[in-house]
């Protein structure tokens, strides 16, 4: 929202300060200004120059000669590239001026017509955005004036930030009011002629229907508009704004169109009140409705778009039909034109919500909308609307009604609030005397009311004003008292330390146990949003009611969808090596129709992919990529420590409950190299190959490998125990057999372990050979033992049993047969 | 009788000088030359142990060990200067080229957007602030109604919010977990909560469908502004640095009152303006305040016994502020050369 500082300081002379340190103080005190922006710089050599005559150009079609004159009688010639009229006013650019985009202008030489300067457009000038002409100055400017002077240029515009609760300051004097010095008592509304100033006119009031002045005006629905002010102005002579007026205007980067309209626009931006001005002549009945849009009813608003109704519109209608789409934009039919010389002019209250769906409806938000959602003021439509009437009256001409209609219940009493300085003191915690908060209180707006509070404590009774209906209980007073004094005066409190009743959640430890394990792995941590193209989501993914795109419309099922996106990103750069983890959450659809919706199913879950060298390229070895063997012995570490699970290859009688499992899409593991993380029955996490065809990878990719898991299935810290060491001495023992290739060695350790004593520490397999010397079907298999006993030194011969005991067992359930030498 | 004598004596004459000549060998060539005069098969020793039948029988045992002690010394002699040549060898003459490349391994690196996650509620913790989360995915109540955001409200364009069905968004801000921890616990409350929040806003430098940020609330009776205003101040100071200096500013959130933006003083220009800040010299960090009495009526606290603040902040926007990324989309990328800069 744009506010001009000229305006600012006619509105309250009080105002002191440059331009910049009003910026801070509102920033400081109200509302975040977002820039300062200067209007009218770079514009001080234009001049207000007269058309005297023009002639087309002889040897270009779409030019124009134009002889002007600058207060003077000596013409000078310039060349025109857009229509201009003889006896109309235009800014002249002498030679030497630089523009404010930084054109230079000079006497040029245009197909062979010499143009001394130029005349300009809005845009040139740095009023606004239209170069479409050029800008045809209001009639009531002298030729040969500095045009920035004679606008009152410089003036300086503050872009404020506005936040929802104070859409009051949308409008000047709200803000030059938070500015002045003295508050409200500083604010003074400009003069537009003593004798408009004294006009007033006689309400005719009704709940509903009113009919006034020749109009009749009836609010059909009250819920939709609960106030509606309506004054009819006769014999206006429509035409360009005065300068003073256009220029408020330029500053705010609002076209002037004419005076009519140009005065409802000044009237919204001095006192945050959109009216409408219609010309009475196009009313049919005359009559204004304000009811609900009917389906099938169409209307063509002033922007020229059409627009098909509904019935959740809010609409102006006449005796005809609708001419206005309520609080949001008057319609073409009905506007003031050059032709017009009746006027109807309109202030109303439109209801926030309905004003809120008439404008989605339409698609349009407008200074009005903005204003009608955000509520205005009820209490001083009067106001609002008698200003309006009297800038017309001083800039038209023209006769108002002495009636004028007012329909809708009248603003009751006035909202008080009390606030205790106690509860200053406690929530801000410094303490406020009752003086000092009325002083804080009073200049914007909170006059003391009447009445008395309990006797220790009295609370302040504090009037609320009509503008800021934001203000609804204590808090916001308190609010305003803290603003005001300044939000950086509440020093000199020490930081606390205090106590919590809410325990950490364990997953935070869990995330930060798994992250050191891929870090002190090699793998980098990613970070993805949780959407999901289609391909990468699965059929169980949650939908998007409103995504932003195509690819963004899941979220994903897995983490895997995530990282191969990433995984891609980096293929895509010609990198091989590739190394990534991540820990995020997962969702899927609860898969019923439940009454209130359920919320989707989240889970945590981590996940990793790998890809390329086993370690980084030296020229001490031969390169290996990551293989089978290095994702098994990364399950196992996570299924170890972390886990507290198995690691089982995914058999195809144990596919289908992996699949069940809710890890995700296992589309994508390929088949005969994908491992799950088991736990009690319940897979935790799966590991394996990605199928190539589930990655868009370039042809050079070496094996893609990955794994995910139940993040909540991680053991926590605390969960780690301590085993004694042993003080006796180890024995180690290897053991060597030939087995037929069917035996898996899993099979075989579960004999071997169910052989051995409990002082059996450790067995490994440490070779696997086949080929010579082994027959066909077999394979030899070598594991190293290690015993040790927690409570003395083992001799020979229980290790020399030990053995025996697993050579038979071997021997008796696998068939096999121990191989010597 | 003179024989044994003798070949006693000549076994320690033997080892004395091989000892000696051993010692004193200055090159592994050398050394063997003395290995294999002393200890070879046909060495000094060998020579002499092959006369050693010409002694006595009774005496032969004697010899044999003097024999055996001999040869022991000196293959330890010769043992310990073999080493300590070769250790010289290839300290004095390099074998290699020391210059090429060590065996390395891949190096893992935590993500920025977690090390300031980290780093932001380590200071919280500090100050007693529990580690807590919350669903991403919400009923519109928690992430609107329950913190007195009414819906089609003005308010409520704040947030573009992603809708998962009728009632149910993908959070627009952590803050819905305030409503949630409160529903669950009884004062006094301190917690954080990270996590991912979801607004309608395209990829682009400075914008993210999907992005981290960091809640925080404090609830307790005797909570006032000013304790709120010093507990930001001193993240502030431990976080950006003490010379960093923090300002409250007026702002508007209806879960908050009275609510402040939090600014730091420019780290770049240190407040002179600069492009970082925008020529104003500061930087918003969070928005904040104290909690809405609303708040606490739809959880069920007497907001007339307890007071509190709650604050929200982005953490992937912290994190460019920290390592002067310039872009909210390097984050997610997973660019491995981007990554591996935060080992």
């Amino acid at each position: 929202m744009k506010v001009s500082v000229n305006w600012l300081r006619e509105l309250a002379p009080g105002i002191d300060g440059s331009p910049e340190d009003l910026a801070d103080h509102l920033s400081m005190t109200a509302v975040a200004v977002d820039e300062v922006h200067r209007i009218g710089a770079g514009i001080e050599s234009v001049v207000v120059a007269r058309v005297e005559e023009t002639t087309a150009h002889p040897d270009a079609d779409r030019l124009n000669l134009a002889s002007i004159t600058v207060g003077t009688d000596e013409p000078i010639g310039v060349v025109v590239g857009a229509p201009v009229r003889a006896g109309a006013l235009y800014p002249h650019a002498p030679p030497g001026t630089t523009l404010p985009g930084g054109l230079k202008i000079g006497t040029r030489k245009i197909r062979g017509q010499t143009s001394h300067g130029m005349l300009c457009s809005e845009r040139e000038l740095g009023l606004g955005w239209d170069q479409s002409g050029i800008l045809e100055l209001p009639p009531d400017l002298v030729p040969g004036e500095p045009l920035a002077e004679a606008l009152g240029f410089p003036d300086h515009v503050l872009e404020l930030d506005l936040t929802p609760n104070r859409a009051d300051l949308a409008g000047h004097l709200a803000v030059a009011r938070e500015l002045a010095p003295e508050g409200e008592a500083g604010l003074v509304l400009p003069s537009f002629g003593s004798a408009v100033d004294a006009w007033n006119p006689t309400w005719i009031d009704g709940e509903r229907d009113v009919s006034a002045a020749g109009v009749r005006v009836v609010i059909e629905d009250p819920e939709r508009c609960s106030r509606f002010l309506g004054i009819v102005i006769r014999g206006v002579r429509v035409c360009p704004s005065p300068a003073w007026l256009a220029a408020r205007l330029w500053a705010l980067g609002a076209r002037p169109i004419n005076n009519v309209v140009d005065a409802t626009n000044y009237a919204m931006h001095e006192l945050n009140h959109p009216l409408h001005a219609y010309d009475l002549a196009t009313l049919r009945g005359p009559e204004v409705r304000v009811r609900a849009g009917r389906a099938g009813e169409r209307l063509r608003t002033l922007d020229g778009e059409e627009h098909a109704l509904a019935e959740v519109s809010s609409v102006i209608a006449d005796a005809d039909g609708a001419i206005g789409l309520a609080g949001v934009m008057g319609g073409e039919d009905t506007e003031v034109s050059s032709a017009t010389t009746d006027v109807f002019l309109e202030c109303a209250v439109f209801d926030p919500l309905r004003t809120r769906r008439t404008a989605r409806q339409a698609g349009l938000s407008t200074d009005a909308s903005y204003r009608f959602e955000r509520g205005v003021d009820r209490t001083d439509v009067e106001k609002a609307i008698t200003r309006c009437a009297r800038l017309i009256l001083a800039t038209a001409g023209g006769r108002a009604e002495e009636q004028a209609v007012r329909v809708g219940p009248l603003p009751g009493e006035r909202t008080v609030l009390e606030l205790r300085p106690s509860r200053v003191r406690q929530v801000l915690g410094r303490s406020f005397d009752r003086e000092e908060l009325a002083g804080i209180l009073a200049p914007i707006g909170f006059q003391p009311a009447n009445g008395s509070g309990k006797a220790d404590d009295p609370p302040l009774r504090l009037f609320v004003p009509g503008w800021r209906n934001d203000v609804t209980r204590e808090i916001d007073l308190v609010e305003e008292v803290a603003r005001r004094h300044g939000y950086n005066r509440f020093e000199g409190g020490a930081f606390a330390v205090r106590p919590s009743s809410v325990p950490d959640d364990p997953a935070w430890e869990r995330a930060e146990r798994v992250r050191r394990l891929f870090v002190a792995r090699g793998y980098l941590e990613a970070r993805s949003a949780s959407f999901a193209t289609a391909r990468r989501a699965g059929p169980d993914a949650v939908e998007l009611r409103n995504p932003l795109s195509a690819e963004e419309a899941r979220l994903r099922t897995d983490l895997m969808a995530s990282l191969l996106d990433r995984l891609e990103y980096n293929l895509a750069r010609g990198r091989r090596d590739v190394r990534l983890f991540e820990i995020g959450t997962a969702f899927a659809a609860t898969g019923d129709d439940e009454e209130p919706p359920a919320l989707p199913l989240e889970e945590l879950r981590a996940a990793f992919v790998v890809t390329g060298g086993r370690e980084p390229e030296h020229w001490g070895a031969e390169a290996a990529d990551v293989d089978l063997w290095d994702l098994k012995g990364l399950a196992e570490e996570l299924a170890g420590d972390l886990l507290g699970a198995g690691v089982r290859p995914v058999l195809p009688d144990t596919a289908e409950r992996v699949a069940e499992a809710g890890l995700g899409s296992v589309a994508r593991w390929l088949d005969g190299e994908a491992f799950e993380l088991e736990r009690q029955g319940r897979v935790v996490g799966l590991a394996g190959r990605v199928k190539n065809s589930a990655v868009d990878a370039p042809r050079w990719v070496a094996p893609i490998w990955g794994g995910e898991f139940r993040l909540a299935a991680v053991r926590r810290d605390a969960e780690a125990a301590f085993a004694s060491l042993s003080p006796y001495p180890r024995v180690g023992r290897d053991l060597a057999i030939i087995v037929s290739e069917k035996r898996t060695v899993s099979e075989l350790e579960e004999v071997i372990r169910g052989a051995c004593p409990p002082f059996l520490e450790s067995v490994w397999l440490f070779d696997v050979y086949e080929g010579e010397e082994i027959p066909e079907g077999c394979r030899s298999l070598a594991w190293r033992f290690r015993f040790q006993a927690a409570d003395r030194t083992l001799t020979d011969e229980e290790v020399d049993a030990a053995m025996n005991a697993v050579t038979f067992a071997l021997e008796d359930k696998s068939d096999a047969r121990i191989r010597t030498s | 009788m003179t024989e044994p004598i003798q070949l006693v004596d000549a076994l320690e004459r033997i080892e004395g000088e091989g000892l000696a000549s051993i010692e004193a060998a200055e090159s592994l060539e050398a050394l063997e030359e003395l290995r294999v005069r002393y200890l070879g098969r046909s060495g000094d020793l060998a020579g002499l142990l092959s006369r050693i039948g010409q002694a006595p029988p009774e005496d032969r045992r004697t010899i044999g060990q003097a024999a055996n002690t001999a040869k022991r010394r000196l293959q330890e002699a010769h043992t310990f200067r073999q080493a300590a040549l070769e250790s010289a060898e290839s300290a004095g003459v390099a074998q290699a080229d020391l210059t090429m490349p060590g065996r390395r391994a891949w190096e893992g690196g935590v993500h920025p957007v977690t090390r300031v996650i980290d780093e932001i509620c380590e200071i919280f913790r500090e100050l007693g602030f529990s580690k807590v989360r919350g669903p991403e995915a919400e009923t519109e109540w928690y992430n609107f109604q329950a913190l007195n955001i009414p819906l089609e409200h003005p308010a409520a364009d704040m947030w573009d919010t992603f809708y998962l069905a009728d009632g149910v968004v993908l959070r627009s801000h952590t803050s819905p977990v305030q409503a949630r921890i409160m529903e669950t616990h009884e004062p006094p409350v301190r917690v954080v909560v990270p996590g991912l929040c979801y607004r309608r806003d395209p990829f682009d430098a400075t914008h993210a469908p999907a992005f981290e940020q960091i809640e925080g609330l404090a609830v307790d009776e005797g909570i006032d502004f000013v304790e709120f205003r010093s507990t930001i101040e001193h993240f502030v100071h431990r976080f950006f640095g003490r010379e960093t200096t923090a300002r409250f500013r007026p702002a508007y959130f209806p879960f908050t009152e009275p609510s402040a933006e939090v600014d730091v003083s420019c780290h770049m220009c240190g407040g002179s303006g600069c492009s970082t800040c925008k020529g104003t010299g500061w930087i918003e960090i969070m928005g904040s305040g104290m909690v809405h009495p609303a708040v606490f009526e739809a959880v069920g606290y007497d907001p007339e016994r307890y007071t509190g603040y709650a604050f929200g902040m982005g953490s992937a926007r912290i994190a460019m502020l920290r390592y002067g990324i310039p872009d909210i989309r390097l984050f997610y990328e997973g660019d491995a050369r981007f990554l591996a800069q935060f080992r």
